[in-house]
C-alpha cells in the first residue's frame, strides 16, 4: 500500500519541479579569484529561459553573515522579454565591508518573471569567497636620544588578513641611519608586534626610509587587463591578471630627536630601606632650553606621582616623591619625563634594603659577683645580620670573664635567633653593658650597645615597719648608756678624787 | 665573788681578786651565758631574716641557721681568748707582770655589761622583729647583694638599729673600764699603761660590733 504512494509522491513532484524551472542560472561572475574586503565589485548573473518570459527581474541579496559584510550597491537588474535559450545578464555592483573577516559567504541571485500572464519568482544561492587582506602600519615612531639608540617600533596589522614573513629594511635617512633589520614571522588582523633595531641618530628631525614586505596567505589575484575578439558569431573576452600574493609597500618615518644631553638626572639616594615611606628626590638639571619639565614616577610612589616644574637652562631643580617598597632588592622605578614635546622615559634602579632589629629576648642572669648571663638574640628585622658576635663591655664595674667574654652566634636570619652565654664579674652595678657586633648585607660593621639589667627586683613591703615611731627601746638605750656613763664617771673619776681627798 | 662591786667599783673588785686564787669558773660562766644567750638571739634573729628565701630552700637554710647559732656560741668563748691574748701581749710591753691565766679569768669578767646589754637587747628585738612582715624572694633577687641588702634593711626599724647603736657603744665603754682595771691587776700595771692595753682590743672589738649594727642603717 506504501510503495505506489511514495511513486506518485515521485512523480507529482517531478512534474511540479518541470513546471517550476522555466529558467536556468546560468553562471555568477565576479572576475575574481577572492574578493577583498573594502573594495567593490562588478557581479554577473547569467540566465537562460527554457521558455519565452517577460518583465524579468533580476536581483541578489546576502544571505546568512553575508548580511552584515556585503553591501549591495546595485542589485536589480531589469532584463524585459527573454525569449527561449536567450541570455540574460544580470549586472550588479556589490562591495564588501573593511572588516569582512575572510570566509565564504553566500548571495542569493533570484529572477521574478511573467509566462502566460502568470508571475513566477526562482532563485539559486552562490558563494562569493571574500580574503581578508593585511594593512600593515608603523605606528609612531619614538622619541630617540641623539646617538646611538635601540628603537622599538611597533608594527600593526589593521586589515582583514594575516600577513606572513614580514620584513622591514632601511635604507639611508636623513640624520639617521639604521643598523639593522627588522622581521615578522605573521601578524594576524588587529594585532601588534613590536621590532627592536638599533639607530644612531643626529640632533634633528630625522627621517628614515623604509622598505615593509609581506606576503597574503592566499593567492590574490588582481584583474589587470580585459581584451575582447570577435571572430564570426563568437565573442572572446580574455582577462589577465596578476597574482599579487607578495606585498612591498614602502614609506619614511619620522623621528624626534632629543639631544643627548639635554637634561641630566640624577638621584638622591640610591638606597631605601623596605617598608617605610621615604623621600625620593631627583636632580633635574636642564642643558636644553628653559621649559616646563613635567616628571611621572610609574611605581612604588604615594600620593601625588606627577609633579611639573619649570627649570631655566643650565639650572637643577631638585622634585621629590614619597615612594613605599615593600620587597628587598634592586628595583626599577620608570621615570617619564616631558618637556617641549620631548618625552624621556628612564628606569632608575634603586636598592631596597632590609631593616635589621636584633633583640635580647629570654634573659637569666645567674650569680651573684660572677655573673652568667644566657639568652636569645633575635633577628626581628627584615634583613639578615652576619657575622654577629656578642661580647661584654668592660666598665669600671664590669669585667668579662673567660672562656665566655664574648660569644659568636653567625648568621641570623630574619626571624631566626641565636643563643648565647657569657661570663662577667661585677662589682656593684645594677647593669652589664653589651655589645653587638654584626655585618649588614654591604658588610658594613655596625655595633649596638644594650644593658641588661640584674637590678631585676621588684620587693613590695611594709615600709611602715621600718618607720616604727616607738621610742621607748630608744629611752631605755639612752637610760643604760646614762647608766654605763654614769659607772665609768663613778668608777674613774670619783675614784681619782677620793684619792686625791685621801 | 660580789658581781655588785664588779659593777660599782671594779677597781676593787679586781684588786681583791688578785689577791685571791685565780678561778675561771664565774668569768667562765659569764661568758658561757652570754654565748648562750647570743646564740639563741641569733637563732631568732636568722630565723626571721632567712624568710626571705623561697621555700624549697628553708630546709638548706634550717642548717645554716644551726651553724649561726653555734657559731655564736662557740665565737664568744674564742672572742675571750682573743682578747684576753691580745692584752697579755700588749702588755708585755708595759712589761706587764702576771700570769695568762689571771688575764685570762679578768678578761672574762669583762664580758659582763654585754650580757647585761643582751637582757635589753633581746626584748628589744624581740619587740621589733615579731611582727616584721618578711618577703620572699626570688633566686634571681636573692643572686643580688644590693637587693638582699635592701631588704634585710627594709626588716630592721631604724630605731631597733640606733638602739643597739646606742647600747653597743655604751657596752664597749663599759668594756673598757673593766679591761682597763682587770688588766691593771692581772698584769700589775699603772692605770694609763692599763687603759692603753685595754683600749687596743675594745677598739677592735667594739668597732666589729658597732660596724656590724651600723650597716644595716
Amino acid at each position: 500500500m506504501k510503495k505506489p504512494l511514495i511513486l506518485f509522491i515521485l512523480f507529482l513532484s517531478l512534474i511540479l519541479i518541470n513546471s517550476i524551472n522555466a529558467i536556468e542560472f546560468t553562471s555568477f561572475d565576479y572576475k575574481n579569484e577572492y574578493l577583498e574586503p573594502g573594495k567593490i565589485y562588478d557581479l554577473w548573473v547569467v540566465i537562460t529561459p527554457e521558455k519565452e518570459i517577460n518583465n524579468t527581474i533580476m536581483g541578489i541579496y546576502p544571505y546568512g553573515a553575508g548580511k552584515e559584510y556585503i553591501q549591495i550597491i546595485e542589485g536589480k537588474d531589469y532584463e524585459g522579454q527573454l525569449f527561449p535559450s536567450e541570455k540574460g545578464v544580470g549586472h550588479f555592483i556589490i562591495q564588501i565591508k573593511d572588516n569582512a573577516p575572510s570566509k565564504d559567504y553566500k548571495i542569493v541571485a533570484y529572477c521574478n518573471y511573467t509566462e502566460d500572464g502568470k508571475q513566477y519568482s526562482e532563485n539559486r544561492i552562490f558563494k562569493i569567497p571574500v580574503r581578508g587582506k593585511p594593512i600593515l602600519i608603523i605606528e609612531n615612531p619614538p622619541v630617540i636620544n641623539e646617538g646611538m639608540n635601540k628603537v622599538y617600533l611597533k608594527v600593526k596589522n589593521k586589515g582583514t588578513g594575516i600577513a606572513q614573513d614580514i620584513k622591514i629594511e632601511f635604507n639611508e635617512g636623513n640624520n639617521i641611519y639604521a643598523l639593522s633589520s627588522g622581521y615578522i614571522n605573521y601578524l594576524k588582523p588587529g594585532e601588534t608586534r613590536t621590532i627592536e633595531i638599533g639607530a644612531y641618530a643626529d640632533n634633528g628631525i630625522a627621517k628614515l626610509p623604509y622598505i615593509i614586505t609581506y606576503s597574503n596567505p592566499y593567492n590574490n589575484l588582481q584583474l589587470t587587463d580585459k581584451t575582447e575578439t570577435e571572430q564570426g558569431n563568437t565573442n572572446t573576452i580574455t582577462y589577465n591578471y596578476k597574482n599579487q600574493k607578495t606585498v612591498e609597500e614602502t614609506g619614511n618615518l619620522i623621528f624626534k630627536v632629543i639631544p643627548g644631553n639635554a637634561i641630566d638626572l640624577n638621584v638622591k639616594d640610591y638606597s631605601y630601606p623596605v617598608g617605610e615611606v621615604n623621600n625620593f628626590t631627583l636632580y633635574i638639571k636642564n642643558n636644553y632650553k628653559d621649559a616646563n619639565f613635567i616628571i611621572t614616577i610609574g611605581e612604588y610612589y604615594l600620593g601625588n606621582n606627577q609633579k611639573t616644574v619649570f627649570i631655566k637652562h643650565g639650572k637643577t631643580k631638585n622634585i621629590t616623591f614619597k615612594i613605599k617598597i615593600n620587597g628587598i632588592g634592586v628595583k626599577e622605578i620608570p621615570i617619564k619625563i616631558i618637556f617641549d614635546g620631548n618625552e624621556i622615559n628612564k628606569n632608575i634602579s634603586i636598592n631596597v634594603i632590609g631593616k635589621i632589629d636584633l633583640v635580647l629576648t629570654g634573659v637569666n642572669v645567674e650569680g651573684i659577683t660572677e655573673k652568667t648571663i644566657t639568652g636569645d638574640l633575635s633577628n626581628i628585622g627584615t634583613s639578615k645580620a652576619k657575622s654577629v658576635l656578642i661580647s661584654v663591655k668592660k666598665t669600671n664595674d664590669v669585667m668579662p670573664l673567660r672562656p665566655y667574654e664574648n660569644y659568636f652566634i653567625g648568621t641570623l636570619n630574619p626571624d631566626d635567633y641565636g643563643s648565647f652565654e657569657l661570663h662577667a664579674g661585677v662589682n656593684g652595678t645594677d647593669s652589664i653593658p653589651i655589645i653587638i657586633e654584626y655585618r649588614d648585607e654591604n658588610n658594613n660593621l655596625i655595633k649596638i650597645e644594650k644593658n641588661i639589667s640584674i637590678k631585676n627586683v621588684n620587693i613590695n613591703f611594709d615600709q611602715s615597719q621600718r618607720n616604727n615611731s616607738s621610742y621607748m627601746p630608744l629611752i631605755i638605750a639612752v637610760l643604760f648608756v646614762i647608766g654605763v656613763l654614769f659607772l665609768l664617771y663613778r668608777g674613774f673619776f670619783k675614784k681619782k678624787e677620793d684619792i686625791k681627798g685621801v | 665573788m660580789n658581781l655588785k662591786e664588779l659593777i660599782l667599783n671594779p677597781d676593787n673588785f679586781f684588786k681583791n681578786l688578785s689577791n685571791k686564787e685565780v678561778s675561771l669558773k664565774t668569768p667562765f660562766l659569764i661568758v658561757l651565758t652570754f654565748s648562750v644567750f647570743m646564740s639563741i638571739y641569733t637563732y631568732y634573729t636568722t630565723s626571721i631574716m632567712f624568710k626571705i628565701f623561697p621555700p624549697d630552700m628553708q630546709g638548706m637554710m634550717s642548717m645554716m641557721m644551726i651553724i649561726t647559732a653555734v657559731s655564736s656560741l662557740v665565737g664568744g668563748v674564742i672572742a675571750w681568748l682573743l682578747i684576753a691574748g691580745v692584752m697579755h701581749l700588749i702588755s708585755m710591753a708595759f712589761k706587764g707582770e702576771g700570769s695568762f691565766k689571771r688575764t685570762f679569768e679578768f678578761t672574762g669578767y669583762g664580758f659582763l655589761p654585754n650580757l647585761i646589754a643582751l637582757f635589753i637587747t633581746i626584748p628589744i628585738g624581740y619587740y621589733f622583729l615579731s611582727n616584721v612582715h618578711i618577703p620572699t624572694l626570688t633566686m634571681a633577687q636573692l643572686q643580688n647583694p644590693a637587693v638582699v641588702k635592701q631588704v634585710m634593711s627594709s626588716i630592721i626599724p631604724k630605731t631597733m638599729v640606733y638602739t643597739n647603736l646606742l647600747i653597743g657603744i655604751a657596752v664597749s665603754l663599759w668594756n673598757l673600764g673593766l679591761w682597763t682595771y682587770g688588766i691593771k691587776y692581772a698584769r700589775n700595771l699603772e692605770l694609763k699603761k692599763a687603759f692603753i692595753v685595754a683600749l687596743i682590743p675594745t677598739v677592735l672589738f667594739g668597732a666589729y660590733q658597732l660596724y656590724s649594727v651600723a650597716k644595716m642603717l
